[in-house]
């Protein structure tokens, strides 16, 4: 992963878990939601029955109330009538009265007359739960609610049933009647189906809103990336061009200078050794002469050594330091140019990290050239200060600027980025200022390029 | 063969091919006697102190110790020692730092085998002597501004001792020179800066940010 993925990735991370968090929140509270609702749904359907249930018991009750006040606790015939209105007693295909003595014996039983008589205290439905047992339970209790499993009329299943118990004391019977609870739970399904649907869409949304959006960054980001790339691979490509075409530059100038200075000198010199050879064995005596001009020759190809040498490295920034390195390029530069040039430098030398040496004095030799090339000037002044905050070189001319001519601008531009880089490798910075008057350069060096130099009795 | 008082030099340069090739050029003298040719300054300093030379050819570039820094640790130790520098250079700035810092002469290694015998003679006889080209250097350009002087090696590293604080006899030892010597320094170090008390040299390595206020 390089930097650029790893940018990216930071962008797109967040946003994605961002809206996964925000989706699993919505969804999560909609879902509670709907729970809580189902559920408040339920009871108050469930409710609704229990208050159906109290008022179709409270209506049989009323319907027999007649009879069973007036009865004795042995009345056969009264009980009789009583069993007949409860059978009678009907409402809808699933609504019924039925009626069991204390001990499980059936009396009443409108939709499965084959129980009557017998004793069902041990029936159980498929769950297991003792539904005569517990109803009669109820009845004793003063009358509550069982719910069960039981066979429902009208379908011939098995269905949730939820009935009403209550007792009638003096016979020792429990009247019951209850209500199919599918119908409640088939409401109930439907809803949580419809509520379920409804969160399914909302999640629908957020992922039709939220992919495309990533998408849309991931690509834009992706689309930038390539498009700077591309710009940073093209600028360095003509960098290292530029780089390469400097170096080719200076090695052809260095062919060209030894080929065509010391190379000769050289031949020459050697002509005259193998004629001096020549003569010496031929006996002649005019060969001191002609020794001589071949020492010449080896004399100027050592002149012409010294000089390319110092071309390409001054040795006085090695052996004496930037002020004397700078002396010598600024009394050079006034000799060949004319330019007056005023030097001021330190007494100290060798304080500078070797580096941080070179490139202040490649920048002077930087400014000069172009001084000497572009800036018409008949003066230049050169400062090298140093303080407690680091080195300064400032380099002034009196020429005519660069400012108006940016076209001649750029080539030289490439000099002072070159140098503004060179001190910002340092920490350092280059500052220019130009106008029709003169230019001035202003190149900075931090404290942290200081070497102080080791006190030795014999220096290193 | 050889005569009753001859000049002793020692030869020092970092290339065997220039030590071989001007060794055996003097050699050819008998009133010259090459006491060593040797590969670096330190190496000279020594057998200089051993077995004394009236003259030693120091080359300037070389490895470790240069052979300008190398002329004041001469002046130093054996002052009577004359010293010829010997160089590629003919830059005036070389020329001119060798003769500050105490060089007899100064002659480039293109001259001829009749020039260099020239000046160790002149040299040894207590003269001065600077081959042509070097001669022309010097005189170009000889008024120089005096505030401009730099220091020398052994000036500076005196003038930082001096700004931490130590007296002149801790100089003396830190630089196992004399305390004389380390006046004779602390002399040319005001002169050249234009400043008269320490407090003021201390000043002035503060303010060029050589030393921290906070160093010791």
């Amino acid at each position: 992963m390089n930097f650029r993925q790893k940018i990216l990735a930071l962008a797109v991370v967040p946003l994605v878990l961002a809206i996964l968090a925000i989706t699993a929140l919505v969804t999560h509270q909609s879902t509670e939601l709907s729970r809580a609702s189902l559920a408040t749904f339920e009871r108050s359907l469930l409710k609704a029955k229990e208050n159906e249930l109290l008022n179709l018991t409270n209506m049989a009750i009323s319907a027999i109330s007649g009879i069973y006040e007036a009865a004795g606790p042995d009345d056969e015939a009264a009980k009789r009538q009583v069993q007949e209105i409860l059978s009678s007693l009907d409402y809808g295909p699933d609504g019924y009265f039925f009626a069991y003595d204390y001990d499980g014996v059936n009396i009443v039983h409108p939709r499965q007359p084959f129980r009557r008589g017998q004793n069902w205290m041990d029936l159980t439905d498929p769950d297991g739960n003792r539904v005569i047992y517990y109803l009669i339970e109820r009845a004793k209790e003063g009358g509550g609610l069982h719910q069960y499993k039981w066979e429902k009329p009208s379908t011939g299943t098995v269905a949730d049933k939820l009935s009403f118990a209550v007792g009638l004391e003096k016979w020792g019977w429990m009247l019951g009647t209850g209500v199919y609870l599918d119908d409640v739970y088939a409401l109930t399904a439907a809803a949580e189906a419809d509520l379920i649907s409804h969160i399914n869409t909302t999640f629908l949304i957020v992922a039709a809103i939220t992919i495309p959006s990533v998408i849309g960054v991931f690509l834009a980001g992706f689309i930038i990336t390539m498009h700077e790339r591309r710009l940073a691979d093209g600028r360095l490509k003509e960098l290292t061009q530029r780089v390469i075409d400097a170096q080719e530059e200076e090695r052809a100038r260095i062919a060209r200078e030894l080929h065509d200075g010391i190379s000769q000198s050289m031949v020459a010199a050697r002509y005259m050794l193998d004629l001096a050879l020549a003569k010496v064995r031929s006996g002649a005596d005019d060969t001191a002469a002609i020794i001589e001009r071949g020492a010449k020759g080896l004399n100027s190809a050592i002149k012409e050594v010294r000089r390319i040498s110092h071309d390409l490295r001054p040795g006085l920034l090695d052996d004496l330091g930037l002020s004397a390195a700078l002396e010598a390029l600024t009394s050079n530069f006034s000799e060949r140019t004319g330019i007056v040039v005023d030097l001021k430098t330190v007494a100290f030398k060798n304080v500078l990290l070797p580096e941080a040496r070179t490139a202040l004095y490649r920048v002077a030799q930087e400014a000069l050239t172009n001084i000497e090339r572009h800036a018409q000037a008949s003066e230049v002044r050169i400062v090298l200060t140093s303080s407690g905050g680091g080195a300064q070189l400032l380099i002034e001319d009196n020429g005519r600027g660069f400012a108006d001519r940016d076209g001649k601008g750029r080539s030289g531009g490439l000099g002072l980025r070159n140098m503004q880089e060179r001190m910002e490798h340092f920490g350092g910075s280059l500052d220019v200022r130009t106008s029709s008057r003169g230019t001035t350069l202003r190149a900075r060096l931090p404290k942290s390029i200081y070497l102080l130099p080791r006190i030795e009795p014999v220096p290193a | 063969m050889t005569s009753p008082n001859p000049i002793r030099v020692i030869i020092c340069d970092d290339h065997p091919l220039v030590l071989e090739g001007i060794r055996s050029v003097i050699e050819t003298y008998d009133h010259i006697r090459v006491v060593g040719a040797v590969g670096s300054a330190k190496a000279a300093l020594a057998l200089a102190e051993s077995d004394g030379a009236d003259v030693v050819m120091l080359d300037i570039n070389m490895p470790e110790l240069s052979g300008l820094d190398a002329v004041e640790l001469f002046r130093e130790r054996l002052p009577r020692t004359r010293l010829l520098m010997l160089s590629m250079h003919d830059s005036r700035e070389y020329i001119s730092t060798a003769v500050m810092y105490g060089a007899s002469g100064y002659i480039l290694k293109d001259v001829s085998t009749s020039e260099i015998i020239n000046a160790i003679e002149t040299v040894a006889s207590g003269g001065t002597y600077f081959s042509s080209g070097v001669a022309d250097a010097i005189l170009s350009k000889s008024a120089k501004p005096a505030a401009n002087m730099p220091l020398s090696t052994r000036e500076q590293a005196v003038l930082l001792l001096l700004a931490r604080g130590q007296s002149n006899k801790d100089i003396a030892a830190s630089l196992d020179i004399s305390v004389r010597t380390v006046e004779t320094h602390r002399k040319h170090i005001k002169k050249k800066l234009g400043i008269a008390t320490t407090a003021g040299l201390t000043r002035y390595v503060i303010d060029h940010g050589l030393i921290g206020p906070e160093e010791d």
